[in-house]
């Protein structure tokens, strides 16, 4: 016999209720005044010694009664021999993802999850497909769900098994989503392929340390299919917490010490406190002389600055930390890179109508670029007394057609080139004719456009930019609400041009009736600008406002876009294996090396919390392994049905009522027969 | 105990009283009075009681002096009389709940009363000024000490009255009778006196200290003395209403110590502070045991040579 909800027999020990009822002496119902309680003290109700002999029949009832409650509750029912469904013969389909990224390389992390991964493999059916694939930033197929099916039923687990051996973690940042989601295309497929044969459910086994680290935007996409659940695992290092640095940027233009600036940053869980920073010699040896020390709590992150690195520093090493795996990064220190800008003008004009007396004043200079304003005599060969073709040209007022050729030779190479029309278009320009038409021939020379006239706007006291397009990149750096108000910089003239809608001009900046203040266009392989005013001070007050120098620095970074950066790239990828130092084979100068040092995010070991994957509607199973919860659902059901079938709790209840009625039956005679208990007060 | 419910005196035992009217009530100390009646004066004066010879001093009234002896004798002497008097008498009647209580068809403040209504009659017979006091947990009501007319009815009236208070604090009214009878008198407390030996010890002395001849009847039910219950019952307290569960098969033996030790006290607190005390089970015809009381009474009374006052200076 068994029971289906066996926790209510417990109620059976309600029993010793009457039991114990019946032992205590019965508390009188006779009540009696009495003059004084003065010489009385209260007697404690005991326990009967004998029982008295007509009580066991009502005793023996009641619990009788109670038992048979409580038997009823626990819906008992005889076990026969059922016939299951036979839905889980077929086995399922498991999919064990391992996670590969770097920060499993941190102590114990690996070992425990190959373990806890064998303990899923060896816990599975012998029915169950067991597929397994690696993952760090793209999922690895080791044994692929096809593979896997094809193996014989007592060889799969084996095979698993092997496949597990030969995973190894490795230095790349982990891209959980995209996994899941590949290994979810995977299984798609996989039931496509055997719609026949397949078995419906499917369960995705991730085995990671799910950190914060993890990215899991890749969730975002997609219906999660109903037939198909999500495990985690979570391998959990031998020490916990980790602390981590960045660089930041060295190009600070403030920064004029040359310090380096690194934010030291400590897990939540970590032990240690106080750390050291320093360089890394060529030979990637610690440079003892350069170590700073630095206090950072537990959960939050200090600021610390370096010294200025050493001669030929390789990287920037953390000492302090028990967890080693992220606590050194590379660096390359190339010498700036020289760069150019030219400018055609003539010499010799006053500061406020001059275009590079004020070019000279901004700083573009960084750490990794040394930044040199050219002046041009206008009609020279300018071109080919460089050595170096400049990256941005800058075409004034007295820009001659013999420039204009040499900005396309700048164009076919890539170059960036601004004509700025600083002058009224109705001056006469020194190769004659009027600097409009000069305008219009040099802009049509170099983008092999033909714009319309370019002639003076009449300007009523002052104009400004409006609808600027803080999309483009040149204007992108002013796109915040703080910096995007140019309403305040007037001009005093500009000039239009006509017939620029019939070619595809995109237009930055515009001035009051439609007429376009910046505009940009590719020509050749370079792009080529136009600037419809000047900014020195006799046009407007553009030299003079705040935002000269971001829009500067704009067409700066247009023209010259790559060299600002420092060069990094991310651990793991097949040109970098692994954190270190590497020549770029696609760059010609074989000198230039390459730092590789591992994604940031690998290094935010904090615990990713699972509701952050439910929150993409991922369907988290418990730790608790699935097969043993279906199984005894299964278990229930059938339990059910019998117990249904049999209904030995309707017989059970009609029992008790039919006791509870003979109860009553027997109180109700006894009641009536027993002499009065009643103490006769005389 | 038919006597109870005659119509026509309804508080009267009228056996007791045939029992006892041949026993005088002396008062055993002497007694302060206006009418001539059974006690001694403090006062002496020119009565029939002789009393004694005394050598005539300076300063004696010359009319005090004897002259037939001094014929006979030729000293001085001066004769002294006895005077009689009649006392005050104050009936101290306990009207509390408890006394409510009784296990046969009529209460122990049945018997009081009764007693009371029988003591007064037979004290005013002997012309002694009666008044009486009743209380429960303070004097409910007085009625001060007279001879006169109507003076038993009024009494009669006050004793009729059903017991109400809902606890018993003889010591407060004790008090208050010392404080409110500033005469010296006979003071018969009528009561059960189931409170603490040690509330009554003070208003006992302070009584006695008063010079007040004092006398306690103690009224009891049989079961209070005896216990005899058979069945387990709550037991409510009549006066706190208090409940308790009693298994007499269990408590009877502690009841009973309990109860003999607290007799035992209070009959040495009585002897130790020369007060009287006679216990009067209710279930027992009250002659008897009155007889027996004021024999003692009388004996003690009578003999003029014992010293007047016990445990006062």
């Amino acid at each position: 016999m068994n029971f289906l909800s066996p926790l209510y027999a417990a109620a059976a020990l309600a029993i010793a209720v009457p039991i114990l009822l019946h032992l205590v002496r019965r508390q009188p119902k006779n009540r009696l005044a009495f003059s004084s309680l003065l010489f009385l003290s209260e007697t404690p109700p005991r326990l009967t010694r004998n029982s008295r002999i007509e009580n066991w029949f009502l005793l023996l009832l009641r619990s009788l009664l109670l038992l048979m409650i409580a038997f009823a509750f626990a819906r008992p029912y005889w076990s026969e021999a059922v016939n299951t469904t036979a839905s889980s013969a077929a086995g399922k389909r498991k999919c064990i993802l391992i996670d590969q990224s770097a920060s499993m390389q941190r102590d114990g992390v690996w070992k425990n999850a190959i373990g806890q991964a064998r303990e899923v493999i060896q816990s599975a059916l012998p029915t169950d497909t067991i597929a397994v694939y690696g993952f760090d930033s793209q999922l690895h197929s080791v044994l692929p769900l096809s593979q896997a099916r094809s193996l014989p039923i007592g060889k799969r687990s084996s095979s698993a098994l092997s496949a597990i051996d030969s995973l190894n973690p490795s230095w790349s940042p982990s891209d959980l989503g995209t996994a899941i989601v590949t290994c979810l295309d995977t299984l798609q497929v996989d039931s496509a392929d055997n719609e026949e044969t397949h078995s419906g459910h499917a369960e995705i086994i991730i085995i990671s340390d799910l950190t914060i680290g993890c990215d899991v935007r890749a969730l975002e996409q997609g219906e999660w299919p109903e037939d198909t659940s999500v495990q985690l695992i979570r391998a959990v290092p031998s020490k916990p917490g980790n602390a981590s640095f960045v660089l930041l940027d060295p190009t600070d233009p403030t920064n004029e010490s040359g310090e380096y600036r690194v934010r030291v940053s400590n897990a939540r869980d970590s032990v240690p406190e106080s750390f050291q920073l320093r360089w890394l010699n060529k030979d990637g040896n610690g440079i003892q002389e350069t170590s700073v020390e630095c206090t950072v709590p537990r959960g939050s992150y200090r600021i610390v600055k370096c010294s200025p690195p050493p001669e030929a520093a390789s990287g920037i090493e953390l000492i302090g930390d028990d967890c080693p795996f992220d606590n050194r990064r590379f660096l390359v220190m190339d010498p700036p890179s020289p760069s150019m800008i030219g400018i055609v003008e003539e010499d010799g004009l006053p500061p406020e109508e001059s275009l590079a007396y004020f070019l000279e004043r901004i700083p573009l200079d960084t750490a990794y670029r040394k930044v040199q304003l050219q002046r041009y005599k206008p009609g020279s060969d300018w071109l080919s007394e460089q050595s170096k073709s400049p990256a941005w040209i800058i075409l004034s007022h007295a820009a001659t057609l013999r420039d204009a050729d040499q900005c396309r030779s700048v164009l076919q190479a890539g170059g960036y080139v601004t004509l700025v029309m600083d002058r009224p278009a109705n001056s006469p320009h020194r190769d004659g004719g009027t600097l409009g038409d000069q305008l219009k021939k040099i802009t049509s020379r170099c983008t092999e456009v033909e714009i319309g006239a370019v002639s003076e706007r009449k300007v009523r006291e002052f104009d400004f930019l409006q609808r600027l397009e803080f999309g483009h990149p040149i204007l992108a750096p002013l796109a915040n609400s703080q910096f995007n108000d140019f309403s305040k910089v007037r001009f005093w003239r500009h000039r239009m041009i006509e017939g620029w809608e019939f070619s595809d001009w995109r237009v930055l900046a515009w001035f009051s009736e439609n007429h376009p203040a910046i505009l940009e266009r590719d020509a050749q392989k370079g792009k080529f600008s136009v600037m419809t005013f000047g900014w020195q001070p006799v046009e407007s007050q553009l030299a003079l406002s705040s935002k000269f120098v971001p829009l500067i620095a704009g067409f700066y970074a247009q023209a010259q876009p790559d060299t600002g950066a420092r060069r990094e790239w991310i651990a793991g990828s097949d040109r970098a294996p692994k954190p270190g130092i590497y020549s770029d084979p696609q760059d010609s100068d074989e000198s230039r090396k390459v730092a590789a040092n591992i994604d940031p995010r690998e290094s935010l070991t904090d615990p990713l919390d699972p509701s952050e994957l439910t929150r993409y509607g991922v369907p988290l199973a418990s730790d608790q392994p699935s097969e043993q919860i279906t199984n005894q659902r299964e278990r229930v059901l059938v339990a059910a049905e019998l117990e249904a079938r049999q209904a030995w709790w309707w017989w059970l209840v009609s029992a008790c009522l039919i006791a509870v009625g003979l109860e009553s039956l027997l109180c109700w005679s006894r009641s009536a027969t027993a002499p009065s208990l009643s103490l006769a007060k005389e | 105990m038919s006597q109870l419910q005659s119509p026509r005196e309804p508080w009267i035992d009228m056996k007791t009283l045939m029992a006892i009217q041949d026993l005088p009530w002396r008062a055993r100390t002497l007694v302060d009075g206006l009418n001539a009646g059974l006690h001694r004066s403090p006062l002496h004066g020119f009565s029939v009681e002789f009393s004694e010879y005394r050598p005539f001093s300076q300063g004696d009234d010359p009319r005090t002096i004897d002259w037939k002896l001094y014929a006979r004798s030729d000293r001085y002497y001066v004769k002294k009389f006895e005077d009689e008097t009649n006392r005050r008498c104050y009936l101290v009647v306990d009207q509390s709940r408890s006394m409510s209580y009784g296990s046969i068809p009529y209460s122990k403040h049945d018997y009081a009363r009764t007693l009371g209504a029988t003591l007064s009659l037979h004290l005013i017979r002997q012309r002694d000024a009666v008044g009486l006091l009743t209380f429960d947990e303070s004097v409910k009501e007085i009625v001060t000490a007279r001879f006169r007319h109507g003076q038993w009815k009024r009494i009669l009236g006050l004793l009729d009255r059903e017991p109400s208070g809902n606890q018993t604090d003889i010591a407060k009214p004790l008090s208050d009778v010392a404080q409110l009878v500033s005469q010296r008198s006979l003071v018969i407390v009528l009561s059960d006196f189931l409170v603490p030996i040690e509330s009554l010890r003070v208003p006992l002395g302070l009584l006695r200290a008063r010079r007040h001849e004092v006398v306690l009847m103690r009224i009891l039910d049989p079961r209070e003395i005896d216990f005899d219950f058979d069945q387990a019952a709550m037991v409510r307290d009549a006066e706190t209403e208090r409940e308790i569960f009693v298994d007499p098969s269990v408590a009877k033996q502690n009841y009973l110590e309990r109860f003999q030790a607290h007799q035992r006290d209070l009959k040495s607190l009585c002897e130790s502070a020369g007060i009287g005390i006679e216990t009067l089970r209710t279930d027992q015809p009250m002659d008897q045991a009155l007889v027996r009381f004021l024999s003692q009474q009388q004996r003690r009374g009578t003999s003029r040579n014992q010293p007047s006052e016990v445990g006062s200076p």
